[in-house]
């Protein structure tokens, strides 16, 4: 057979930033290396009920023999040892990308935060000229030029609109928590369902991803006051600070898989016939997949919202 | 077995814009599916000749079973037809991405000519063409951007192959492709860590720096010229997987044509990823040129 997941894993361009892109490969490798395990564990059970046929050396000989593999129950076993070798740096690598986020996030919000304050001063600033140049604010002419004035001072601006992703979040929440997941845990993904979950799970994420570039991408006209556009700025860095603990968050993921993963090799070094063995690492190569997924969709929030941000920066003149 | 490369793709939301995402997500998808083209191909020739044994069945049954395909011939026939299909419409979702690419880099180009353009008016009209500055080291970032790929093009594989089996040397020409594919990746290794110590900075004039920036800038231009010749030999590939799949919907490749068609889906397979591999080293060389050029503008 030509592929069966052995061969040497493509090297891809990977980008210097902390870029999506380079998690998906990370994750695409990782991804590979499990199918590779799983399906050498498959031929050495093949192997051992129906010896090595020409059938068998046909199908799979060529595969083993590119990628240096000797076609038989140790090889097999030795082969299997190597990919978790493989493996567990590719985990290294994926824990690296997270504190990489992890530290892009904290700036983010930082950047984030300068901004909406530096929002906040022009505005205030705007204010008090405003202020300074009515001496009676309580006279008919008075007020009347500041109703004008205020009239004047609103603000058209063509932005994303994030009110969309609270509404989002909870079609999320609820989509999700509709799921029926008894019985399973992230330290254990033993349950036969994780699969079956997870497929479900990631179908939701990759629309709401959708969703999230629809509003990217779709702006809308809203008018406010200088002041209000502030208030949104505000809120957005608030917002973009309580985003820098998902980083955080998926990172303890991380640990509590690489304990789930150093299981399945356990199990393995234990009995490499093991059927659990099998089963933990079909759900951990599942569970492995969705963690860019969710990092897409953390990017893709963070995105929309420093673009917002932007926005209203550049038409406040901060 | 457990997986042949066969199980449902979950197809994602396409990324914003020409990005690096988008091209990623599509080419895995697009390798796994000549991977999977390929392995059943492959197990319909083994069935072939040893039968539908119980080896065979336990070994990659489920994994057939669960993509939804009969495990018979007739039915690895009509997974093979529907997963070229894919491939055939993903290669075209491919060729609009390139189409994308261009675009996003003209203006790109169109950006940095104007940012260059103005900058030198700008030192020209203050008179600091000689004032000293420190600037990323122009002559280093060419040097890398400079490598060139293996020049000779191998011929691709055609239909014409697949039905009048004219090429003898198949065994050789794939392993010169894969050798070249192997090149292409040693360079994108190599330049990537090069590319990264060439933004060490040197000092120099405003002047000699905006000859460098200008010199980036032609770099530039040479590297858009390549991501042309690599968007015409996508669309090769795009033609080529479109005579297959005519191919094999009008019957001109038959279901015992599984063998042949295994050995002409490598070969296919490896025209692509050679491409691909090429776009990605151009791709990578133009952005770092810009990254370079407007570097050095900003210093000026």
């Amino acid at each position: 057979m030509y592929n069966i997941g052995i061969s040497t894993t493509v090297v891809a361009d990977q980008p210097t930033k902390c870029d999506i892109s380079k998690l998906m490969q990370l994750s695409y490798e990782l991804e590979s290396y499990f199918d590779a395990v799983l399906n050498l564990h498959a031929i050495n059970e093949s192997l051992k009920k129906y010896g090595k046929t020409s059938q068998l050396t046909d199908l799979v000989g060529s595969s083993f023999e590119s990628a240096g593999i000797t076609l038989s129950n140790e090889g097999i076993v030795d082969a299997i040892k190597d990919f978790f070798k493989w493996i567990w740096d590719k985990i290294k690598g994926i824990w690296d990308w997270i504190k990489g986020l992890f530290s892009s996030s904290k700036n983010v919000a930082d950047k984030a935060k300068q901004d909406a304050d530096a929002i906040k001063s022009k505005v205030n600033e705007t204010d008090q000229q405003a202020a300074s140049g009515y001496d009676d604010p309580k006279t008919h002419m008075n007020l009347l030029r500041s109703f004008e004035e205020l009239q004047k001072s609103f603000l058209i601006i063509n932005i994303p609109d994030v009110k969309k992703l609270d509404g989002m979040f909870k079609e999320l929440e609820t989509r999700c928590g509709a799921i029926p997941t008894e019985g399973m845990t992230t330290t254990a993904p033993s349950n036969p369902h994780v699969v079956e979950v997870l497929d479900k799970i990631e179908v939701i994420l990759n629309e709401m991803i959708g969703k999230i570039d629809d509003i990217s991408q779709n702006h809308v006209n809203i008018s406010v006051s200088p002041r209000q556009a502030s208030e949104i700025a505000q809120r957005i860095a608030e917002a973009l600070d309580r985003y820098k603990q998902i980083p955080g968050e998926l990172a303890n993921k991380i640990k509590q898989l690489e304990r789930a993963v150093a299981t399945a090799e356990r199990l393995f070094s234990n009995n490499p016939d093991s059927e659990k063995f099998k089963t933990q690492a079909t759900n951990l190569k599942r569970v492995l997949k969705l963690i860019p997924v969710l990092a897409k969709m953390y990017d893709r929030v963070q995105a929309l919202l420093v673009k917002a941000l932007a926005i209203i920066k550049k038409e406040v003149g901060a | 077995m457990y997986n042949l490369g066969i199980d449902t793709v979950v197809d994602t939301e396409p990324g914003v814009g020409w990005s690096e995402e988008q091209l990623f997500e599509l080419d895995q998808s697009i390798l796994a599916h000549f991977d999977a083209v390929i392995n059943l191909c492959t197990i319909s020739d083994s069935i072939k000749k040893y039968g539908k044994t119980q080896q065979l069945k336990d070994l990659v049954g489920p994994s057939i079973e669960s993509a939804g395909i009969t495990f018979s011939m007739e039915g690895l026939w009509q997974g093979i037809k529907d997963f070229f299909k894919w491939i055939w419409d993903k290669i075209k979702a491919m060729w609009n991405w390139f189409k994308g690419l261009f675009t996003s880099n003209k203006k790109k180009e169109a950006a940095a000519a104007n940012e260059l353009a103005e900058k030198e008016k700008q030192v020209a009209a203050d008179g600091t063409a000689n004032q000293q500055v420190e600037v990323i080291d122009a002559k280093a970032l060419a040097n890398v951007v400079s490598v060139e790929l293996p020049k000779e093009r191998l011929p691709f594989i055609t239909l014409e192959y697949l039905i009048k089996d004219s090429i003898d040397n198949i065994d050789a020409i794939y392993a010169e492709k894969e050798k070249q594919i192997d090149t292409v990746k040693k360079v994108i290794e190599d330049t990537k860590q090069l590319g990264i110590a060439a933004m060490s900075k040197i000092t120099t004039t405003k002047n000699v720096a905006l000859n460098a920036s200008r010199g980036l800038f032609g770099l530039f231009k040479k590297g858009l010229h390549w991501l042309m010749e690599d968007s015409d030999d996508m669309k090769k590939v795009e033609q080529n997987v479109a005579k297959f799949n005519g191919a094999i919907n009008n019957n001109k490749i038959a279901e015992n044509d599984t063998a042949k068609m295994a050995v002409a889906m490598k070969a296919v397979k490896q025209d692509y990823q050679y491409v691909i591999l090429k776009t990605k080293v151009h791709q990578a060389n133009v952005d770092k040129c810009l990254v370079g050029l407007l570097k050095i503008v900003d210093e000026c």
